[in-house]
């Protein structure tokens, strides 16, 4: 059964999650309430607003697996562009507000700072995630190769994860949080994939 | 030499920590009959004492040498955007924290190779100083700087007067560690209390200061009151703030970052644009307020002054 008001409410919930941080990041900005360096902290939130949208797309396929309601992949193809326009928004404030689009500084940034180069990579990683995500896309697209590209994410995480590891001085207890949640995750993935093939 | 001015912040009218207290103040006041309310509650915000002979010390602070005329960071941003762990790991952390911090009274144990070892009230240790304003480059190993007004007095001056013995080559710092006052304590993010230290011939050297003031002030909780150390050469994590002990010896101790990470956080810790962190490069640094990076100078620009310290050290090596 599909439930379609359910699936009505959880897209609703994911529009939600991802335009209301928008909303407050704007308003606390606005309100001068976002400290000393503003774009600063501002890029910070929307690295980690993304890291979770992401980590939560990753989970609607174990929920599916777990569940067998089809409701969770009706609406995973949405979270996943939520996460990703985090992410690109991340990146954005980084290169626009805080590099000032000074695209030749950026560069010499990105070759002089492991975590930068890092960042970049994952988020090249899910360029073509984006891309191939629209229904007319996917439809042109062999399943398999489907599939097998958008198993992306996981080393695009792993990446994600190590850019965030690398700027930390002492308290790695959020990181831990985003960690412990993608090993789980991952393990799940690891563990159906093996129990398929029997 | 005339004295750098400065615009000072509008000083409130309620001070500060009475204000940010307003909250407990009415939830303690609610319930309570209003008059024993009021009685019980403003007895304990009276004005501290220490407040105007330290007020009347920096007001007559001159100026000191090795100063800098670079255009200073703004006061909101010197009190905004720290680094105090003590109080939580985001920059913004100490301002919104460290008003649970009480430095008044105040105690700092000198202590170890001292021929006049003991534990002196804040007042006997700054009182007999002159205080002067030294204005600063600081360099955060995180790679940002800002130029600060402080006010204090050399540390050497202070350790002179309680007679170094001639075992004496270290000079070790302690912070408070209270995690009732301190609620970044109250995790092990590192090992508390921070320690710090220095070579002897750098806590001697006349750059070395220890600082109760800031922009004319007496120093906010956030940046370390009521004493803290301000070393300009060094990355920002050398300047120890809120210090209770000064221990003197003879072997090199382990300071808190070196502990927590001995590739990343060497002992000297001078700024040097060609050792970069494992993790980061150290060739530049964003002053706050300005937008882009500029050039990190070797010792943040004082070389002049404390090169011949090193002269014998592979500071590849010793970082």
């Amino acid at each position: 059964m599909r439930h379609p008001r359910l699936v009505i409410a959880l897209r609703l919930l994911i529009t939600a999650a991802g335009v209301v941080p928008a909303l407050w990041l704007a308003w606390a900005w606005r309100r001068g309430a976002l400290g000393i360096i503003p774009e600063e902290t501002a890029m910070h939130f929307a690295g980690t607003t993304g890291l979770f949208l992401l980590l939560a797309t990753l989970s609607l396929g174990p929920a599916f697996r777990l569940t067998r309601w089809s409701g969770f992949m009706a609406v995973r193809r949405r979270l996943g562009l939520w996460a990703w326009a985090w992410l690109l928004g991340h990146a954005l404030i980084w290169l626009g507000v805080i590099q000032g689009w000074a695209w030749g500084w950026a560069w010499k940034e990105v070759l002089d700072l492991p975590y930068l180069a890092t960042g970049l990579a994952a988020l090249l990683l899910l360029l073509p995630l984006a891309l191939t995500s629209p229904a007319m896309v996917k439809r042109r697209m062999k399943r398999q190769t489907w599939q097998w590209l958008h198993r992306l994410i996981y080393p695009a995480l792993a990446l994600g994860l190590l850019h965030y590891w690398m700027q930390i001085r002492a308290d790695y207890r959020e990181f831990t949080y985003y960690a412990v949640v993608f090993g789980v995750l991952l393990g799940f993935r690891i563990g159906s994939a093996l129990m398929d093939r029997r | 030499m005339t004295r750098y001015r400065y615009p000072l912040p509008p000083g409130p009218i309620t001070p500060e920590s009475v204000y940010r207290d307003r909250r407990r103040f009415l939830r303690q006041s609610s319930g309570l009959l209003l008059g024993a309310a009021l009685g019980g509650g403003l007895a304990g915000y009276g004005i501290p004492a220490r407040a105007d002979w330290l007020e009347e010390s920096l007001e007559a602070a001159g100026t000191g040498p090795h100063t800098t005329d670079e255009a200073l960071t703004d006061h909101d941003a010197v009190t905004g955007y720290n680094n105090f762990y003590e109080f939580g790991t985001r920059k913004r952390d100490p301002a919104d924290w460290a008003h649970q911090l009480d430095t008044d009274p105040w105690s700092v144990t000198i202590d170890g190779e001292v021929e006049k070892p003991g534990t002196f009230a804040f007042e006997d240790i700054v009182r007999p100083q002159t205080l002067e304003e030294r204005i600063y480059r600081l360099r955060c190993v995180e790679a940002w700087s800002m130029v600060i007004p402080w006010n204090g007095f050399e540390l050497g001056a202070l350790l002179k007067r309680h007679g170094p013995t001639s075992r004496a080559k270290y000079v070790v710092f302690e912070t408070l560690h209270d995690p009732e006052q301190m609620r970044g304590q109250r995790r092990d993010i590192l090992d508390w209390p921070y320690r710090e230290a220095l070579r002897m011939d750098e806590a001697m050297h006349p750059l070395t200061l220890l600082a109760v003031g800031l922009y004319g002030r007496e120093l906010p909780n956030q940046n370390g009151a009521p004493l803290r150390l301000v070393v300009p050469w060094k990355y920002g994590f050398k300047s120890i703030k809120s210090i209770v002990r000064i221990h003197l010896q003879e072997d090199r101790p382990t300071t808190t970052w070196e502990e927590a990470a001995p590739n990343e956080y060497g002992f000297y810790a001078n700024v040097n644009p060609e050792v970069s962190h494992p993790r980061w490069n150290q060739a530049r640094e964003r002053r706050i307020g300005e937008s882009g990076k500029r050039e990190t100078e070797m010792f943040n620009g004082y070389g002049e002054e404390v090169a011949h310290l090193y002269s014998d050290m592979d500071l590849t090596k010793h970082f």
